[in-house]
């Protein structure tokens, strides 16, 4: 306690809440412009942090993150254009209330309720950070590589696109991982006797050409779309009591629901509000009015897509897992600074964790008044032309890469994962298990070897220790299912047609 | 032109499993680790492989023949080939149009190359450079008015140049390429 409130005495000092302001504003800012994303301007701060304290690095990636995650409401609310995917079902209900004349109230139910799904969100991650971690303290090594490869499988299968594009993609990124000089043994591995890659691939370079610079080219192919803006009053814009009252049941359930389904690796924000809104519809004694312009819809949805920044967050202190892109970014921030997310993270830099909670409750504060507060230009915002943006972004990317460590290689590192992000992009494989598969298998790699090491060389460890025979059935299953899932059920309904049962389209 | 380029990128992947493959295959094993230096890469570059073959051969199998919308195969006796060749010319436009596309991306990642190779060549100064790189950047997106958008672009162009340098090298204390 001593600790977390000391930690808010940090953040409350100029230099911080500055910082957080700054941050907040900034990712409300990109939030809004569809094709600018919290995890574009995220990589882009990453050689920033540098130059900064690992505290102040927290404190406004993770104010970044927040505003990000709420901007994108705005303008889908107002234009029908969803800044961030995490608002593209608060569009189902936001727009057509801003249609009906009535978009101040549809802003104050989202910002109030983006608020509120922060807040519970940060209940959990204050609860349940610390217990989990002691819990990992007496992880064996098995238990956390098998731990690493549930989570890798996880993020593989989830994330959008092909299940077996996400795999390929996993895949790229541990191969990616590998050149360097193996720390156990010493030697060189896909190093191509090439001096530079002998301390491996950087991930500050690899990740602002793969989400900020890679992500502007494949912009370049995507018309702008116009959205068709609204004029009206923005009476309403602040939720009163009446109105947390009357939502809270929706309120409570999406934010649970949210910080739950943030804690799966890999599963997001988008996932959670999708999630949150289907149940809401599901009890609702309306259904039907979901997608006119429904109060819940809206407050179901936001509220559960900013819960999930907290619920992600928990793995990431907790076990050093990141689930999502931005908290792999967090994690590259802190590993820049020599600090390593993990159950120890609590014993050895104790500070940095309740900062982090300061700065998350604090940012959410910050966001909702810069919320409040700018409702009335951000949309105007969105209607920024790419010929002013995208040279802004380009020339920030390839300085930023140069400053973080003053080396050409680096700009040269940047642009080749910038091409290979618009490759991607292009083939349709996701960037997200590329990036975290960078992060976790050299730690998947360090925990099977040290494992094997203790064990004299015995692998009967990978199927004795009944948490990590658990887990890697878990993983298991969640591979094979997507595979087999569809065989299934065609054969069941062969099966079916064999014995003359009505199929549906008879 | 989706599915093809598909296959071609995933194909370069499966080009990169072969040289993780290959590369792997070089590095000796050591008696005091079980698991040895070689096996990750090793491991991942084949299953990488054998993961792209399956990808690029789903999309070399024919395709699954045409269903009607109530479940019933449509009848290829009966489509009309004037209508084939039609979709096919129509499939060919978009296709290039698709390809024009990508000379946007390319245009400025040339663009890049060429901002890279002026900062580093050390004859201009850098702020001079972006200015340059901002207005020959804007020419290759799209303009309602450009002339007035060249000028907004000029303007940004010129605070960004001075203005980056100056934050760089006096706020954050960076060596940015200076005249040599």
């Amino acid at each position: 306690m001593d600790g977390l409130l000391t930690a808010f005495w940090f953040t409350l000092q100029p230099a911080a809440l500055g910082l957080m302001l700054l941050g907040v504003s900034a990712g409300v800012f990109v939030g809004a412009i569809p094709g600018l994303s919290g995890t574009m301007l995220i990589a882009l701060c990453l050689p920033l942090t540098f130059f900064m304290t690992p505290e102040m690095a927290i404190v406004l990636l993770i104010s970044i993150y927040i505003g990000a995650i709420s901007g994108g409401l705005i303008t889908a609310t107002l234009l029908k254009m969803p800044g961030t995917e995490a608002a593209i079902m608060t569009t189902l209900d936001g727009y057509p209330m801003a249609r009906a004349g009535r978009p101040g109230r549809a802003l104050g139910l989202g910002i109030g309720s983006s608020f509120v799904g922060g807040l519970i969100s940060w209940v959990a991650l204050v609860l349940l950070t610390k217990p989990l971690s002691i819990w990992a303290t007496k992880f064996t090594a098995f238990n956390y590589f098998a731990l690493i490869v549930m989570a890798l499988v996880l993020i593989a299968i989830i994330t959008e696109g092909s299940f077996l594009k996400g795999i390929i993609a996993a895949l790229l990124g541990a191969l990616l991982a590998v050149p360097g000089i193996d720390p156990s043994s010493g030697t060189p591995r896909l190093t191509f006797d090439l001096v530079a890659l002998n301390g491996g691939i950087d991930p500050i370079p690899m990740f602002i050409g793969l989400f900020a610079l890679g992500t502007a080219f494949t912009d370049l192919l995507k018309p702008k779309k116009e959205g068709e803006g609204l004029s009206t009053s923005y009476r309403g814009v602040i939720m009163g009591v009446k109105d947390y009252l009357r939502h809270g049941a929706n309120l409570l359930r999406s934010s649970v629901l949210g910080t739950w389904i943030g804690l799966l690796p890999g599963v997001g924000a988008i996932i959670g509000s999708m999630v949150a809104y289907s149940t809401t519809k599901a009890l609702s004694k309306t259904p039907e009015k979901f997608g006119t312009g429904c109060e819940a819809g809206i407050v179901s949805s936001e509220s559960a897509n900013n819960a999930t920044i907290g619920g992600a967050m928990i793995p990431l202190i907790a076990l050093g897992l990141p689930g999502s892109l931005n908290n792999v970014l967090l994690l590259a921030a802190l590993l820049i600074h020599s600090i390593q997310p993990g159950p120890l993270l609590f014993v050895n830099n104790p500070e940095l964790v309740y900062i982090l909670m300061a700065a998350f409750f604090c940012a959410n504060i910050i966001m909702y008044f810069v919320m409040v507060g700018s409702v009335r230009w951000v949309s105007r915002i969105s209607q920024i032309p790419g010929y002013i943006l995208f040279p802004i972004i380009v020339f920030f990317c390839l300085v930023g890469g140069y400053a973080y460590g003053n080396s050409v290689a680096d700009v040269w590192m940047l642009l080749s994962f910038a091409v290979i992000g618009f490759l991607l992009d292009l083939g349709g494989f996701p960037k997200g298990p590329l990036a975290i598969s960078f992060i976790l298998t050299p730690m998947a790699e360090q925990k099977l070897r040290s494992g094997l090491q203790i064990a004299g060389g015995d692998w009967s460890g990978l199927y004795t220790e009944p948490l990590t025979l658990i887990m890697l059935l878990m993983a298991l299953a969640m591979l094979l299912i997507p595979s087999l899932g569809p065989k299934l059920s065609r054969r069941r309904k062969r099966a079916l047609d064999k014995i003359g049962s009505p199929t549906p389209k008879e | 032109m989706d599915r093809r380029q598909e296959w071609f990128i995933t194909m370069l992947i499966g080009i990169v499993g072969v040289i993780g493959c290959w590369s792997a295959l070089q590095i000796g094993g050591f008696a005091f680790d079980p698991l040895g230096s070689r096996a990750v890469p090793l491991g991942v570059s084949v299953l990488m492989i054998g993961l792209c073959v399956v990808q690029a051969g789903k999309w070399l199998l024919p395709r699954a023949p045409a269903v009607s919308a109530t479940g019933a195969p449509v009848d290829i006796e009966k489509s009309d080939m004037k209508e084939d060749t039609l979709a096919q010319v129509g499939e060919s436009v978009e296709d290039i149009f698709e390809a024009r596309q990508l000379l946007a991306p390319l245009g400025m990642l040339t663009l890049c190359l060429g901002f890279i190779w002026l900062v580093f060549l050390e004859r201009f100064p850098i702020s001079l450079v972006t200015t340059a790189f901002v207005v020959v950047a804007a020419q290759l997106l799209p303009m309602p008015n450009r002339r007035r958008g060249t000028l907004i672009a000029l303007m940004l162009g010129v605070v960004l140049g001075f203005g980056a340098e100056w934050l760089f090298t006096q706020v954050f204390f960076v060596d940015l390429p200076a005249l040599g």
